[in-house]
């Protein structure tokens, strides 16, 4: 016996419902989703979870040299949102395999700008001491010294371990065993980021070296600038905005390391 | 000839089987039944060889069926067969096969085994889409792939519809008529009053008959006749 | 021998039919090749990344299979009975453990041979060179694998299929961390030292068997230790599967 008209009506409708639940709930879940993500901005960050060497090294199965990329690969991301956390997560990856060579090398490149001058420079002399046989860490630890310390006797010590070593590149060996030679400071501080910036397939290093390059070419177009000038008026301007004006320079260039050009007696460019 | 003397086994404290004698001539077939829980499928495990009862001697055809040589004249099929699912009916036949010296059966064989027991059209389907008819039948066609003089079956009509159990008394008879002794155990007795040459009645771990079908009925159904001498016990 | 090689052969043919190896083996392809995508986070050292996720893929996957095949084959053995089938033939138990040990291990060893060569092709692929070192490491790999293997169906005779697994998961931990165990225990003293010492001795070190870590950074490993490691394996699997058979002697199916 057929269902009377209505009920007909009534199982159809409830066959439509039973259809289109699912997919409602489906709709349901992938709003709440994409509310929550809308509103992560909101949210603090949440620092990243420092857990000791010895502790991993329990549960890892014996797989520590994977475990450390794992950690290096996690700490690489944390450089960009917490750089504060970066010398204790390049830690654990050490401890958790110290023959893993590069990040002693980043270490020691990317910390004294964030204000680890010296923690970046213990990480790299460990570094030395495990991996003798990655040029990158005493050529990264020099240049550190060179720049960051002044320290032009450690910084030619280390260029000079790396001048010796057989696989080190052209590059760096060039900028290695010229280092203290005729050329002036800021000349061979240029060298050392170009070679960096040639030898280096890691983005961050890379972008680091091209910012100093660009700021040591735009001190030598602001000297050269100031040389026109005095050609002009017959002395070095005070202040450094006289430069623009035409036939000397458009503008003062902004400093990708974020510092201000300054001009002092003898018309050399300086930056603070 | 099948010889049991004294056979005796315990599980834990529990006597499974207590002080059980029999003796099986050559070309017979023998029912031996009981209620659940009686011994049957412990008694008929020893006699194959799969476990060792605490005292007592099994003798088949004069050996023991301790020694993996002697095993070579047996068959067995468990109660509820249990195969590797993965593999097809033939393909577990052929295993079964190979895991005896003689090469008794060649593929041929194996197949007509299949036919006489009625699943050669399932041959090449995996075991695990077998029904439970059509396990039991495998478990039976195992059971002869080696050509055995002696066929050990627990509870083989379980699971067959009635007229899988009109074909496989058939083929015991047949089986028989080969010159091979059966041992079997059952608890379906309307289907055993037929075949048998003799029972024995197993309970409570004790054998308390041995002997003919006719003797032991009388003028009752063997069904009723049971349940009688239980229920006086 | 004859029928451990035939329920060997059966022990194998049974494994690499079950579907669900084949779901665990594709989670392993798709882990090995995601490396190479995770390798592009580090910067530098991708080659090293791909080839230490690499193995470390081919290690877990390998362990997931072993305990995996192993736990169902033991367990539809023993609780579906299957054994019945065999004790009436010809068939020792004796047979019944080898050849179950040797199949499972076969199938097993097919599927670490497939990772392998699906690692070896993306190393190749990604700009890599032909990894030996690496073939070294799978190969003890695979002497670790049947070692576990070996104490699973030991554990499996005594107890329930999920107890072994357990049991076997709690020794592969505790064969990772005996060195760090023997470093504790040498600076604690006293008895505390004397019982953690023992435990190290007792215990299968499974450090042993793994070079993974000198592959990956190109250390050589000296022949002598492989062939000592390959002897240790050897020396415990014929222990645990003695004991594995004198217990099946013993028991009442």
């Amino acid at each position: 016996m057929n269902p009377a008209p209505i009920e007909q009506k009534q199982i159809y409708s409830a066959s439509i419902r039973n259809k289109a639940f699912p997919f409602l709930i489906l709709a349901i879940i992938i709003a709440s989703q994409y509310y929550y993500d809308i509103r992560r901005s909101e949210r603090p960050l949440i620092p990243p979870t420092i857990i000791p060497a010895q502790i991993l090294k329990f549960g890892d199965l014996g797989l520590h040299s994977a475990a450390s990329s794992l950690m290096w690969i996690y700490t690489i991301q944390q450089v960009g949102t917490h750089p504060k956390k970066i010398p204790d997560l390049i830690k654990v990856v050490n401890d958790l395999d110290p023959k893993f060579g590069y990040p002693y090398a980043f270490a020691v490149l990317i910390l004294p700008p964030l204000g680890f001058k010296d923690g970046g420079v213990e990480i790299a002399l460990r570094g030395v001491r495990e991996v003798n046989t990655d040029w990158k860490i005493p050529y990264y630890l020099a240049t550190t010294y060179h720049i960051f310390f002044e320290d032009r006797k450690n910084a030619l010590f280390y260029f000079d371990i790396v001048a010796r070593m057989p696989n080190s590149p052209q590059e760096a060996k060039a900028v290695a065993s010229r280092y203290g030679t005729s050329k002036t400071v800021r000349d061979q501080t240029k060298d050392i980021w170009a070679s960096i910036y040639e030898t280096s397939n890691d983005e961050l290093v890379k972008e680091r070296a091209s910012r100093y390059i660009i700021h040591i070419d735009m001190l030598e177009l602001l000297e050269k600038a100031a040389l026109i000038y005095r050609q002009k008026y017959g002395y070095y301007p005070k202040k450094i905005a006289k430069l623009v004006q035409p036939g000397i320079l458009k503008e003062i260039p902004l400093s990708p390391l974020g510092l201000e050009f300054y001009l002092d007696e003898s018309g050399r460019a300086l930056a603070k | 000839m099948i010889k049991i003397d004294g056979l005796t086994k315990y599980y834990g404290e529990q006597k499974a089987v207590d002080n059980l004698s029999l003796s099986i001539p050559e070309g017979t077939i023998f029912g031996f039944l009981g209620p659940n829980g009686a011994g049957k499928t412990t008694t008929i495990k020893m006699i194959v060889g799969i476990n060792t009862p605490d005292s007592g001697s099994i003798n088949i055809n004069g050996r023991t069926p301790f020694m993996p040589s002697a095993r070579e004249e047996i068959g067995f099929m468990p109660e509820e067969p249990h195969f590797y699912d993965q593999l097809t009916g033939l393909e577990f036949m052929r295993f079964a096969a190979n895991l005896f010296s003689q090469k008794s059966q060649a593929k041929e064989s194996l197949e007509e085994i299949l036919k006489k027991t009625g699943i050669y059209e399932a041959r090449n389907k995996k075991i695990k889409n077998y029904s439970k008819g059509m396990k039991q039948r495998l478990g039976f066609a195992q059971a002869l792939v080696n050509d055995p003089k002696y066929i050990f079956l627990d509870e083989p009509l379980e699971g067959l519809d009635p007229i899988g159990r009109r074909e496989l008394k058939i083929m015991l008879e047949n089986i028989k008529k080969e010159g091979k002794t059966i041992f079997f155990n059952s608890h379906i007795l309307s289907d055993v009053e037929n075949i048998c040459d003799q029972i024995g009645i197993i309970h409570l771990g004790k054998l308390i008959y041995f002997g003919s079908v006719d003797n032991f009925r009388k003028d009752k159904s063997l069904e009723e006749q049971f349940v009688e001498t239980i229920k006086k016990l | 021998m004859r029928n451990i090689l035939i329920i060997a052969g059966n022990t194998f043919h049974q494994a690499i039919r079950d579907k669900i190896l084949y779901g665990i083996i594709i989670f392993a392809l798709i882990f090995i090749g995601s490396s190479v995508v995770i390798s592009s986070l580090s910067l530098e050292e991708d080659i090293f990344v791909i080839r230490n996720f690499g193995l470390a893929g081919i290690y877990i996957f390998g362990l997931i299979i072993t305990v995996f095949l192993g736990a169902s084959a033991i367990y539809e053995e023993v609780e579906r009975k299957t054994t019945y089938l065999l004790l009436s033939k010809p068939v020792t138990r004796a047979d019944i453990i080898w050849g179950k040990f040797l199949g499972l291990l076969a199938g097993i060893g097919t599927t670490i041979l497939l990772m392998a060569v699906a690692y070896l092709l993306i190393l190749l692929v990604s700009g890599g060179s032909l990894d030996f070192p690496a073939i070294l490491a799978v190969m003890l790999q695979m002497a670790e694998v049947a070692l576990l293997l070996a104490v699973l169906i030991m554990f499996s005779i005594f107890t329930t299929p999920l107890a072994a697994t357990i049991y076997t998961i709690l020794i592969l931990y505790i064969g990772h961390v005996l060195p760090l165990i023997q470093e504790f225990a040498i600076k604690a003293g006293g008895t505390t030292k004397y019982l953690l010492m023992v435990a190290y001795y007792i215990f299968p070190n499974l450090e042993k068997f793994n070079i993974r870590n000198l592959v990956v950074h190109n250390i050589p490993i000296p022949p002598k230790e492989v062939l000592l490691s390959l002897g240790y394996s050897a020396a415990y699997i014929l222990l645990a599967l003695f004991i594995a058979q004198r217990l099946l002697n013993r028991k009442d199916m």
